[in-house]
């Protein structure tokens, strides 16, 4: 790997850490004495400090040590959680990456930043001095991105019975232990006498202590420093993981027993006659008591939990691969869709058994195929989601309102691309229901509300595709400002009558808002059109209901995967065409009586409803006579239902989504095309855009 | 460290409170010989016990065996302090099975297993 490399891969790796320590540090605002929340920040501290050191960030590595001190202090209850060391700490973490982001060049505002914010970090510390840094960054802290092997012991601490009168408290000894690593402690207590010659000032209990550790041997000897004469103490290494991974099971229960010493050969081959479980024949025997088999159980499923711990965390390592190679992939997986549906289509007119046979096997792996490459491009949304904690925290805070960021449904899985292109329309959405949406509290209390806002932030499947809503408990849309404000701009006449959502589709009107002021969070007029175009681009619809003084909800409706659709082949003029399957509500002739109960401005009725209707001949000015009976295919979108006008229906058909390249983009009402089982291309159908033209139609012919 | 003696029938409740610790043992274990020699049932209630140490949970070790023996009944109520809960888990005392002086199967520390893991 060259340096560029290392310091990309670097870069990942931090980037990851840091989202980690973001989403860490917001919950322990909430939950200042998490002790949990506290190691979790505390573990990628030291991790970001470890990989920039073995990556010869050293800067990096400097700086994130002077934090990493003041966590290790407040796990050790030596200071407190307050709100300026969560803010500080954030500060800390958008530095890190600043530095990671100008690794190598010299840069003295961000210098003089960290300066001062380790200068804040200090301020928190009275009279407790950091170590060096050069001391703190030993061999180990560079190691810790690989993590040193894990090792399970097994422990036999007898105290002796005058042990309390040394005045040493084993218990102190056990805690000690328990720092160590992953532990069962079990306590013999078949010493203990009746109470007649139970003498308080001694000992009686003895214990198994079974810890999976990285440390030496040592450090576990030197927990028992203190009663090295007062008490017998067995340290075995059971369990070396790196060795035995793979391994399958553990030891039996009667070969503990019998490396502890707890039972003899002769014992357990008397015992073993019987066809019950051995544990419960060694005590119905006599020959081991319960807690001594209760050790063992538990040694038992210790090293079990620690294995499968560890299966699942290699389990769980992934492979990064670029995005651009899982990009071609898919693309080749396309092709092959392509390839295997014009093998059918031969296939089924060849009418040879075997070739057919063949065929429906080929095409059985290339649909798994097919799925398993989409799977492998979903992402959970979390991420996108998470990042939106700290706006929320920060937006609010600058606006000096108090809001509640609830999240819901982020295992929620979507395309890459989604995810990608879902991050910027969502800032936008939710810089507006922070600023415009929800009241200052003063405001709240007076509409009495709860001073504390709350904005619902929640993905959720709905067949092939993803709802995204957005929902706040804000003032609400008000249908009068937006009313006047639309006629002032002359997005509409001043007589226009518009039922309530399409008055609500206003705000995403180029240059529109109702925002009195203009703040630097939003109310430029800019935002709120793109948002709508961002999410058209992907497919995808807005949504968006109201009720003033109680909130308002946007709902993104966006597609699964934008490589591969559904679609639904028609026929017109002697080429095919597809559009998305999710949008036909339904598909009805139109014949000669159809086309004479026509009104004015290419409506009909349809079960005594109007539907506006296209002919898709005229719209891509084909040629040449339509058919006597034609078809109509009633598209429903945001709740409008459009009629478009095709010659024949053919059905549904997987498309796989090609460009249409740089010369061809911008044709109005084609989103692309896709290639057929025959070979022959056929055009995809922009049905937003196409929709709007015949609304734009209608409105020109009013 | 306090302790109240309620007596029901042939049942004694004891409330030990405060501290339960080395220093107090002596003293304990004098109202547990004493408790078993007159009553046929022992219930202990440790809800407002502030501290406890490895001492004190032998000495209930021990009577709980003890009463066993006598073919009495020594128990806990339901209700057990924190504090209390938490020696109980430090010393590694909870357990699935109680030992082989359990002779009435009502091992102290079984019961105790399933409340210091809530801990």
């Amino acid at each position: 790997m060259s340096d560029d490399e290392l310091r990309d891969a670097c870069k990942e790796e931090n980037n990851e850490l840091l989202v980690e320590l973001e989403s860490a540090l917001l919950e322990l605002e909430k939950a200042p004495d998490d002790k949990g929340i506290v190691s979790r920040i505390f573990r990628a501290i030291h991790t970001i400090k470890g990989s920039s050191a073995m990556f010869g960030l050293d800067e990096i590595a400097a700086f994130t040590h002077e934090v990493e001190t003041v966590y290790d202090l407040i796990r050790n209850d030596k200071i407190k959680v307050t709100r300026d060391l969560i803010d500080l700490t954030l500060a800390a973490r958008d530095q890190v990456r600043t530095m990671i982001e100008s690794a190598g060049e010299e840069d003295p505002a961000s210098k003089a930043q960290a300066g001062r914010i380790i200068a804040g970090f200090k301020t928190l510390l009275p009279g407790v001095a950091s170590k060096p840094v050069v001391e703190a960054l030993t061999d180990k802290d560079k190691d810790s991105g690989q993590g040193a092997a894990l090792v399970t012991y097994r422990i036999r601490f007898r105290p002796s019975a005058e042990v309390f009168k040394q005045g040493i408290n084993p218990l102190d000894i056990i805690k000690e232990l328990r720092l160590l690593g992953d532990h069962k402690v079990v306590a013999h207590t078949d010493c203990i006498p009746d109470l007649y010659e139970f003498d308080p000032e001694l000992c009686y209990t003895w214990w198994d202590i079974i810890l999976t550790t990285n440390q030496e041997e040592n450090a576990i000897r030197d927990a028992f420093i203190f009663v090295d004469d007062q008490a017998k103490v067995k340290i075995e290494k059971i369990d070396d993981h790196g060795a035995v991974v793979g391994e399958s099971g553990y030891k039996k229960l009667g070969e503990i027993l019998m490396e502890k010493g707890d039972l003899t050969v002769a014992d357990l081959k008397t015992v073993l006659g019987g066809q019950k479980r051995i544990g419960d024949l060694l005590v119905e025997a006599g020959v081991v008591n319960p807690a001594q088999i209760e050790a063992a159980l538990i040694e038992q499923q210790h090293i079990r939990e620690i294995r499968e711990k560890q299966e699942q965390s290699e389990a769980a390592a992934s492979i990064r691969v670029p995005s651009n190679k899982l990009d071609i992939l898919v693309n080749l997986v396309g092709e092959l869709v392509t390839v295997q549906a014009r093998l059918t289509q031969t296939a089924a007119t060849s009418r040879d058994e075997r070739f057919i046979a063949i065929a429906e096997e080929v095409e059985r792996l290339t649909e798994s195929l097919r799925d398993n490459t989409m799977g492998i491009r979903m992402l959970q949304i979390g991420s996108t989601f998470s990042k939106f904690k700290r706006l929320v925290r920060d937006l609010s805070k600058e606006l000096g309102k108090e809001i509640d960021l609830t999240l819901e449904g982020a295992e929620t899985e979507l395309d890459k691309t989604v995810i990608e292109k879902l991050g910027d329309p969502l800032v936008h959405l939710i810089r507006n229901c922070i600023d415009h949406g929800i009241e200052s509290p003063d405001e709240r209390v007076a509409a009495g509300k709860a001073r504390k806002g709350t904005i619902l932030l929640s993905a959720i499947h709905s067949g092939a595709s993803v709802l995204i809503r957005i929902r706040d408990d804000g003032q609400g849309l008000d249908q009068e400002s937006i009313r006047a404000k639309a006629i002032e701009k002359g997005i509409i006449s001043a007589d226009a009558v518009l039922s309530e959502k399409d008055l609500y589709g206003l705000i995403f009107a180029s240059g529109f808002s109702t925002a009195k002021t203009v703040t630097n969070v939003s109310g430029r007029g800019v935002g709120l059109d793109v948002v709508k175009r961002s999410i058209e681009s992907l497919r995808g619809e807005v949504e968006i209901r109201s009720r003033k003084g109680e909130g308002t909800e946007i709902t993104l409706k966006l597609p699964l995967t934008l490589a591969i659709i559904d679609g639904f082949l028609v026929w017109i003029e002697q080429e095919f065409y597809v559009m998305p399957l999710h949008l036909v509500g339904e598909c009805m002739e139109f014949g000669p009586k159809d086309k004479a109960k026509v009104q004015a401005g290419n409506v009909i009725n349809v079960r005594n409803k109007a539907v506006p209707f296209l002919r898709l001949r005229d719209v891509f000015a084909l040629s040449g006579q339509p058919p006597d009976i034609e078809h109509m295919v009633i598209m429903e979108m945001n709740g409008d239902r459009v009629g478009f006008v095709v010659d024949q229906i053919i059905g549904e058909h997987k498309t796989v989504i090609k460009n249409l390249g740089t010369y061809c983009k911008n044709i109005e009402g084609v989103a692309g095309a896709t290639i057929l089982g025959n070979g022959t291309v056929a055009l995809i159908l922009d049905m937003p855009r196409l929709m709007q033209m015949v609304e734009r139609d209608r409105q020109e012919k009013r | 460290m306090e302790c109240k003696v309620e007596q029901e029938n042939n049942e004694a409740r004891i409330m030990f409170s405060g501290s339960l610790t080395l220093s107090k043992i002596k003293e304990m274990k004098a109202v547990l010989v004493n408790v078993l020699k007159e009553f046929e049932a022992v219930n202990l209630d440790l809800s407002k016990v502030r501290e406890a140490d490895l001492a004190c949970l032998q000495l209930l070790c021990s009577a709980h065996w003890t009463a066993g023996g006598m073919g009495k009944v020594f128990k806990m109520t339901g209700n057990r302090s924190e504090q209390f809960l938490k020696v109980v888990q430090a010393a590694g005392y909870d357990r699935h099975t109680g030992c082989t002086s359990d002779r009435m199967n009502s091992c102290l520390w079984v019961e105790s297993l399933a409340k210091t893991k809530a801990l």
